[in-house]
């Protein structure tokens, strides 16, 4: 019951996701005397109840911290039945249908309900989302997530094939989204079910569905139309030492002692002493990066290590490192107006 | 009795032309400027929103959807196979500017002289037959005023920057919507909003929330540009959750002091005469950002009228009641109301910023924004108390050093799980039968984002 308003303390049956350290987060459903077990040793749900989230809870073996859910972080934990939407993607389509409370709003199919959350937080509490699945037990499924989230009343979960038996709806729906293999099958009846004014949004993976649904589009009077792809780059901050290059030059390294002396203390020790208090702020942050988890900490940890061995002097800066390897395509999103 | 679908007199309308957008309030008696023509307010009035206009002489006419669509692609008789026979030269178009100018004031319309032109293009004939409806196009948008009423919202109203983003910090529709995402923002909030983007992010907010929680604008002393509010069309109910809290005041606010004073001095007296001059402003910062003639001009237009905008209302209701505008009768009924109204006006922002101060000195915001031209690593650290446990915090900025040291502040302090520093990439397509690719050209950055959950220990 915990993702329809926020709340400061959790109650019995509250969906609780547990951050346990870096890139490691879980989802559990607080039940009385149940006793969850991570790494820090184990966790008594009654422990929990009644307790504020987002507080620290020190376990035997280090501290974990119980977070309300919002669905960007549910994204990040739910239960994979489907292939997902994640929230780069997610932000584009709640933004370019224009969402707000009291929209309704209809979503083919339902998948593993990672674009439901975001739809039913945007329309809540007077609007409505409506959300098709042809596969009967990922539906029910998802229906049961809903009502276990405290979202039931916002929403109503169907099992049906849109593409051969339609959306039943007449002039309704202020915006429609489509996941679907064949989004192009389906376009008559989105038109039917949208009032006027209404947005429509398919995500394709490939171009070759893109240019079928934009044809499907064009032929019933949609405008407006819209392709459009958006990629996150996320980027981790690290320490980064560069070493200066001896150039055997007596001015250079005088000017550069003396810029070090204006700073004040001797610079071999001062360098040093910089590096290990560096190490050790990374180590308090995170005392469980060491635990055997792959973490960034850690390979920030090892770099600055292995810089302030071979250099004494070097210049030191903060940086926002791009991934080596990213997310290179998701889909591509195609939106359109009905008028 | 009232259509709810019509235009009506001080609403916002959004203009959409095919690569342009814009947001003009309409008042009956003010002339609107809408690609070099001219459009009288009075024309606007009752008029459907989501329907399509053509601007012929001054006068709106109505595009019948099918119509368009029909005359783009097809009438072309003959095409070439490539364009080795094309040789590009000023005499390939036998109409002469003169000639245009002459059919533009006898009042032919800009379809039929797009047609001319195809007559009397030499080359027309030889071009292939994507390379005609190229040209179909470009002529067009040239002679042709196109464009459709919307009612705004806020993805609408951010694209009226796409031709200055530098206005709004680079905000961009997939930095904006992110920011939105990532602060969970929805129904019953209480969120703080800190913000450089002329109102646009307050605006998307209170959308969110459609009356119900609390927006906190916290804004520096002397810097309360939000304007764009205004176009957003909130009813009173929707408004009515905007409260303010000038930073100046922050360290009485937390030494205490704040709330004890009976009378929270104002700085500045009134965000109107406020807005007023931060819009003189903009023609010169127009400047700076560039981008084409046309574009500028019309966005100085816009911003005039949001400036100007409680007197028009005031002009509006006085219509409304049907007594005279002008001229002495109204200026006397200005001063003798005057007075009373600037002290009523006074009096609701004095009860708005006390509860913005209570409720900062609850702790327990649902969510933070920061998105500013101000340094976002002191307000981060200086409003992060303010945060409740669990809840999210999203710093935005145009520049990515900030954020970086924002990241390793918090990371230090313990006080954040779920830390995400991160840009986004953003390509749009052109998608045509044999003619899919991205476009020619993209935006290069919109602005970096920083995300994380508030915890304490």
């Amino acid at each position: 019951m915990s993702f329809a308003t926020n709340k400061r303390l959790m109650e019995e049956g509250d969906t609780v996701l547990l951050y346990v350290g870096y890139d490691n987060l879980v989802q559990m459903q607080l039940a009385r005397g149940s006793v969850h077990q991570t790494r820090y040793g184990a966790l008594k749900h009654d422990q929990l109840i009644g307790a504020p989230y987002g507080k620290k809870v020190e376990c035997s073996k280090g501290w974990i911290c119980p977070l309300q859910p919002t669905p960007e972080l549910w994204t990040l934990v739910l239960p994979h039945r489907t292939q997902i939407l994640y929230t780069t993607d997610i932000s584009m389509i709640v933004f370019q249908l224009h969402l707000k409370p009291g929209s309704v709003v209809v979503e083919a199919g339902t998948g593993s309900g990672s674009l439901s959350h975001a739809l039913i937080r945007s329309v809540m509490p007077n609007g409505r989302l409506h959300t098709f699945e042809f596969h009967e037990e990922r539906c029910a499924a998802a229906r049961k997530e809903f009502e276990q989230h405290g979202l039931g009343d916002y929403v109503t979960a169907k099992h049906r094939d849109v593409c051969a038996a339609g959306f039943e709806l007449d002039k309704e729906a202020d915006a429609l989204f489509l996941d679907l293999p064949a989004p192009w099958e389906c376009i008559t009846s989105a038109s039917h079910a949208l009032r006027q004014g209404g947005r429509i949004c398919t995500f394709s993976p490939c171009m070759e569905q893109v240019q079928r649904t934009c044809e499907a589009l064009k032929d019933h009077g949609f405008t407006d139309l819209t392709v459009l792809e958006c990629l996150s780059r996320p980027f981790t901050v690290q320490n980064i030492k560069l070493s200066y290059v001896d150039f055997g030059d007596q001015t250079e390294i005088t000017t550069d002692k003396k810029n070090t002396v204006d700073k004040a203390a001797p610079p071999c020790k001062k360098e040093r002493e910089d590096c290990e208090e560096t190490e050790v702020k990374m180590e308090d942050q995170q005392t469980r990066s060491d635990q055997g988890s792959e973490s960034w900490e850690e390979q920030t940890v090892s770099s600055g290590g292995q810089a302030s061995k071979c250099a004494v002097k070097a210049r030191e800066f903060k940086t926002g490192a791009p991934p080596l390897v990213m997310q290179g395509h998701t889909g591509f999103l195609t939106f359109a107006s009905l008028y | 009795m009232e259509d709810h679908n019509a235009i009506s007199s001080g609403d916002h309308v959004v203009f959409k032309t095919d690569d342009k957008t814009k947001v003009f309030q309409v008042i009956a008696n003010r002339t609107i400027f809408i690609e070099k023509s001219k459009l009288r307010g009075a024309d606007l009035m009752g008029q459907k929103y989501g329907t399509q206009f053509e601007l012929q002489h001054g006068k709106l006419v109505v595009v019948v959807p099918h119509n368009s669509s029909a005359t783009a692609s097809n009438t072309l008789a003959a095409s070439g196979k490539d364009n080795r026979s094309l040789v590009a030269s000023g005499d390939n178009q036998k109409l002469t500017q003169d000639d245009i100018l002459k059919m533009k004031e006898e009042g032919i319309s800009g379809q039929d002289i797009v047609g001319k032109l195809v007559e009397q293009s030499e080359t027309f004939k030889t071009k292939t037959e994507f390379s005609q409806q190229k040209y179909i196009k470009k002529k067009k948008k040239k002679h042709m005023v196109v464009f459709r009423l919307l009612r705004p919202n806020s993805g609408l109203l951010l694209d009226t920057f796409n031709h200055s983003p530098g206005k709004i910090c680079n905000l961009r529709a997939d930095s904006l919507s992110q920011l939105l995402s990532y602060s969970n923002v929805m129904s019953g909030s209480r969120v703080a909003v800190v913000e450089s983007c002329q109102g646009l992010v307050l605006g998307s907010v209170m959308e969110k929330m459609a009356g119900d929680g609390r927006v906190l604008h916290l804004y520096p002393g002397n810097d309360m540009n939000r304007h764009m509010v205004n176009s957003f069309n909130f009813l009173e109910s929707q408004s009515k959750i905007l409260l303010e809290f000038p930073l100046n005041k922050l360290a009485s606010l937390e030494n205490g002091t704040f709330l004890d004073a009976d009378q929270p001095e104002t700085d500045h007296t009134d965000p109107t005469t406020q807005q007023k001059q931060h819009n003189s402003s903009q023609p010169t910062q127009a400047a700076v950002a560039g981008g084409d003639d046309d574009s500028g001009g019309n966005n100085k237009d816009m911003e005039g009228d949001d400036g100007a905008e409680d007197k028009d209302k005031e002009e509006a209701g006085a219509m409304k009641d049907g007594s005279a505008r002008k001229g002495n009768k109204r200026h006397a009924d200005q001063s003798k109301n005057g007075r009373a109204d600037q002290d009523a006006k006074r009096q609701e922002r004095q009860e708005r910023v006390k509860e913005a101060a209570t409720i900062l000195m609850e702790k327990s915001l649902d969510s933070l924004i920061i998105a500013t031209r101000h340094d976002p690593v002191s307000l981060l650290q200086r409003l992060l108390p303010c945060v409740g446990p669990s809840r999210p915090v999203v710093v935005f900025c145009q520049h990515k050093e900030p954020l970086v040291e924002c990241y390793s502040v918090v990371k230090e302090s313990g006080r954040g799980v779920q830390m995400k520093l991160a840009e986004s990439w953003y390509r749009h397509y052109q998608v045509l039968p044999s003619r899919t690719h991205a476009l020619m050209s993209m935006s290069g950055t919109g602005g970096y984002l920083l995300s994380f959950t508030h915890i304490t220990s």
